[in-house]
């Protein structure tokens, strides 16, 4: 925390907060991909990701309607030569298996 | 977006903003003809395709609106190639900022890195070779130390960018800051134990005086970390909802929702 000492009357630490592993994937593919979930963990049938359209583009729906871009998705993975499934390199998705990342 | 560069072209450049627009005129000219020949099922289908090319045009044109306003954005030129952890971190930081600030969007998300093994990355103010955070994470008892380093390397990044963002005044007087909610957290309380419980999370800004700030807030006693317990890992009792997060940051956006994924209430003590 310290290098946000010059700021701190300006930020808030919240602690306590957990989320639920919905067993069936590799233990990591949830991490990131469902972080901004809408889908409840065990809600979803025809997929093993409790993982559906994110916070950010269900609150661009409302507050992103007059901008030119109604959200923005930044990455920094700067390999190329990507391994894993699109569930480690992803947090922002449009729907259940849709994310919206591309290679701008 | 992770390669600067397009990024930079994608947001700021308006030449290539032209070369768009020249390809959706051609196509909505060649959609238009097209239209009069198709039956009526395939002009509904049709019309969707329509759709989603005027809207990238009706993108372009508001984009064209901010020339003057975007021109004003000084920005450098972003470099190609790999660049070391901190800089890349920056650089699309400021872009995201600078996009923040011109009003080309509202929303952003920022991915800092892949959850992927195996990443040696350059932390260039730390050690003279790239290192895997994964590694570290996951060996703890050997790489503590060196663990420590790269999670202060990563908070002082985020404090960079919540420190540009305080210095952007805007037309209310507050800050960029002061105006937005910036959260910076992770998926995993521990990466050794891959536990999704005692999640970090830091809020920087209001939202407009929407939130509180300058505290702690521990929301949950019951949440930790995950033990070893006779050989077994015993996850804890659970604490609150991550979502309960999501949705009292939705409401307070405007929002009416009642539940967002699996949240139990809103967290009214983080609010103003």
């Amino acid at each position: 925390m310290k290098p946000l000492a010059g700021l701190k009357d300006k930020i808030t630490l919240v602690t306590g907060l957990d989320r639920t592993f919905q067993p069936g994937t590799d233990v990591h593919a949830q991490c990131a991909s469902c972080f901004l979930s809408s889908a409840s963990p065990f809600s979803l049938k025809h997929t093993p990701y409790p993982q559906a359209r994110t916070l950010d583009h269900i609150i661009a729906d409302k507050i992103g309607r007059e901008t030119p871009f109604k959200t923005l998705e930044f990455s920094c993975n700067s390999h190329k030569d990507n391994k894993e499934s699109i569930q480690f390199d992803n947090i922002s998705w449009y729907g259940t298996g849709a994310c919206s990342s591309f290679d701008a | 977006m992770r390669d600067p560069l397009l990024t930079y072209r994608r947001l700021f450049k308006s030449d290539e903003r032209s070369a768009y627009k020249n390809i959706t005129d051609l196509v909505l000219d060649d959609a238009r003809s097209l239209k009069k020949e198709l039956g009526y099922a395939d002009q509904q289908k049709f019309g969707e395709y329509f759709e989603s090319i005027r809207a990238i045009e009706t993108q372009i044109s508001r984009l064209d609106g901010m020339k003057a306003e975007l021109s004003k954005v000084d920005l450098d030129i972003p470099l190609d190639g790999k660049m070391p952890r901190g800089e890349y971190i920056r650089l699309m930081g400021d872009l995201m900022v600078a996009s923040l600030q011109t009003g080309l969007t509202n929303v952003a998300t920022f991915m800092v890195g892949p959850e992927r093994w195996d990443t040696p990355y350059l932390f260039e103010s730390l050690f003279d070779k790239p290192k895997s955070h994964h590694m570290m994470s996951h060996n703890q008892g050997r790489y503590v130390d060196d663990l420590i380093k790269v999670d202060y390397f990563y908070m002082e990044q985020f404090a960079y960018l919540c420190d540009r963002m305080n210095r952007v005044e805007e037309a209310n007087g507050k800050t960029l800051l002061d105006n937005i909610l910036f959260t910076y957290g992770s998926g995993l309380g521990d990466g050794s134990t891959h536990q999704y419980s005692a999640l970090p999370i830091i809020i920087a800004g209001s939202g407009g005086g929407k939130f509180i700030t300058g505290k702690h807030l521990n929301v949950s006693a019951k949440s930790g970390l995950v033990k070893k317990v006779n050989g077994t890992y015993k996850t804890p009792e659970g604490g609150v909802p991550l979502a309960n997060l999501w949705l009292t940051q939705a409401k307070a956006m405007g929002l009416k929702l009642d539940r967002f994924a699996d949240s139990t209430s809103t967290i009214s003590s983080l609010l103003a």
